[in-house]
């Protein structure tokens, strides 16, 4: 699967990249208007990572011209502005997500997923990763010997982010962000963390799944699958 | 009290003061000349009382026709001769009635009388009269006439600067209307208005300006926050990271998130100063 990376700012644009490229993905990268412009026109892509605020031109235009044109591709945009204006300017326009800078590529990892998911299962909700099968509209949890694993909505959330950032370490404090949003302040204490974890593990190695997720200590966590 | 109540009020009493005081000297004056040309009467009637005494020796018969009321008294005592206005019974009207008269010796023969020529002034009440009244008249009409025009002119003419006033308070910084004054014929408001407008555009303006800045600061700032966040997050996929290694990248993580926080108060700070919230 292809995606493309818009962002003036080549060390961003290498770092998420290298993050998405140890998954399935592809990266290709524009570091201009003109260079995206003509990318857009030429392939397909899964999912375009847009940054607003570009050398030579918007985002927005970028954007205006992919919905003009008819394209398929899921849009997430990537900005340095946080007000709400801009947001809602952004997905009114047609645009997928928004995620404001700074933030976690185990974030934008998560989102990425999360629209090429939305994009081209086609109602096919369905994912299977190695002993479990998951439903995404319903919700639910398989194993594959059909047994039903039942999860708190933020176990849910917690496997799904672990699945979509498969293979790789994830900050604790990247999981308060995504599960519990920004605004929340835990003064820098994220045990609570630990213990949503340890009911997840629990429940899924009882389920007969091997034990998926690493502690990687000092740092975060693992969601290990080998193939 | 609006300003034009308050003119009025300060003009109107002068105006009364004025009348009154013009009324007051217009009375003296017009009295001055009526009783001179009375005293000249009287004078006029002494001339013809000395020549015919001078003439027959006798003093003429009374006057019947005339308004005047003539007395001679037998006096060996000389009077000075001198005009002086007294109250005295009048016959004809039958009440006390003012009279101006003149009272001097007259020789007629060998007998020597006091002659005393006193002629009513009627005339003056009249004059009195009309003057009090004529002056009230007038007061009254310039008091209508400012109330009339205080009522029907001066709103109108006001309204531009009522219009202009209500446009600076509808007035809203971060608004995207101008504030569109309306066209006025009278200079003054004309000026006023065109430095308001000039007034509000540069706030715009210097609003606009300082709102673009605390953007572009948070994105100058978040964007280097951003190479350095996603540059940790691809470090510690590293394999071969130590534990000690690993807790240098928390501390280092924590200190980005310290950073971002403080950089997203600052600008809330701004955005509240500024009122551009939400």
């Amino acid at each position: 699967m292809k995606l493309l990376v818009i962002e003036d700012e080549r060390d961003l644009s290498e770092s998420i990249c290298t993050y998405l490229g140890q998954e399935q993905f592809v990266c290709e990268t524009a570091y201009d208007y003109e260079a995206a412009m003509e990318k857009i026109h030429l392939n397909e892509y899964a999912c375009i990572i847009l940054d607003i605020m570009l050398p030579s031109g918007s985002g927005i235009n970028l954007l205006a011209t992919l919905k003009e044109e008819g394209k398929s591709e899921g849009v997430l945009i990537i900005s340095a502005k946080n007000s709400l204006e801009d947001k809602i300017n952004g997905l009114k326009l047609g645009a997928d997500d928004y995620l404001a800078k700074p933030f976690h590529l185990a974030e934008l990892g998560a989102r990425v997923a999360a629209i090429i998911r939305r994009k081209s299962f086609d109602g096919k909700t369905r994912i299977t990763i190695d002993h479990l099968v998951l439903d995404i509209s319903e919700r639910s949890l398989k194993s594959t010997a059909g047994e039903e694993i039942a999860l708190t909505r933020k176990e849910y959330d917690l496997l799904l982010y672990f699945i979509s950032n498969k293979n790789r370490v994830v900050t604790k404090e990247a999981i308060v962000e995504h599960l519990w949003g920004d605004e929340i302040d835990m003064a820098d204490s994220y045990d609570f963390v630990y213990s949503h974890i340890k009911n997840l593990r629990k429940k899924l190695t009882q389920a007969g799944c091997p034990d998926y997720i690493k502690a990687v200590y000092g740092m975060g966590y693992k969601f290990v699958i080998s193939s | 009290m609006k300003l034009f109540t308050r003119y009025n009020r300060v003009n109107l009493a002068l105006t009364a003061i004025l009348l009154v005081l013009s009324a007051a000297a217009y009375y003296l004056v017009i009295n001055r000349i009526l009783i001179h040309e009375l005293d000249e009467e009287l004078d006029d009637y002494k001339q013809k009382v000395e020549s015919f005494a001078n003439s027959s020796g006798n003093l003429p018969e009374k006057g019947v026709l005339e308004d005047l009321v003539v007395k001679y008294e037998p006096s060996q005592e000389p009077v000075a001769e001198h005009y002086s206005t007294i109250k005295q019974y009048d016959p004809d009207e039958h009440k006390m009635e003012k009279f101006r008269q003149l009272v001097y010796t007259q020789r007629a023969g060998n007998n020597s009388y006091r002659v005393t020529i006193a002629k009513p002034l009627e005339g003056f009440r009249l004059l009195r009269k009309t003057i009090v009244y004529s002056t009230l008249g007038i007061l009254a009409i310039i008091i209508l006439v400012s109330l009339l025009v205080n009522h029907l002119l001066l709103k109108r003419l006001w309204n531009p600067f009522y219009d202009s006033i209500r446009a600076v308070r509808d007035f809203r910084l971060h608004g995207k209307n101008p504030p569109g004054f309306p066209k006025t014929k009278i200079e003054e408001f004309d000026f006023m208005n065109h430095n308001l407008d000039n007034v509000l555009r540069n706030a715009r303006t210097d609003y606009q300006l300082l709102k673009e800045f605390t953007e572009n600061a948070s994105h100058e700032i978040q964007t280097p926050l951003a190479i350095i966040r996603s540059k940790l997050d691809l470090l510690i996929q590293d394999e071969s990271l130590s534990e000690s290694q690993g807790k240098i990248l928390n501390s280092a993580y924590i200190a980005i998130k310290r950073i971002s926080k403080l950089n997203q108060s600052l600008l809330l700070l701004a955005k509240i100063e500024n009122n551009q919230f939400p």
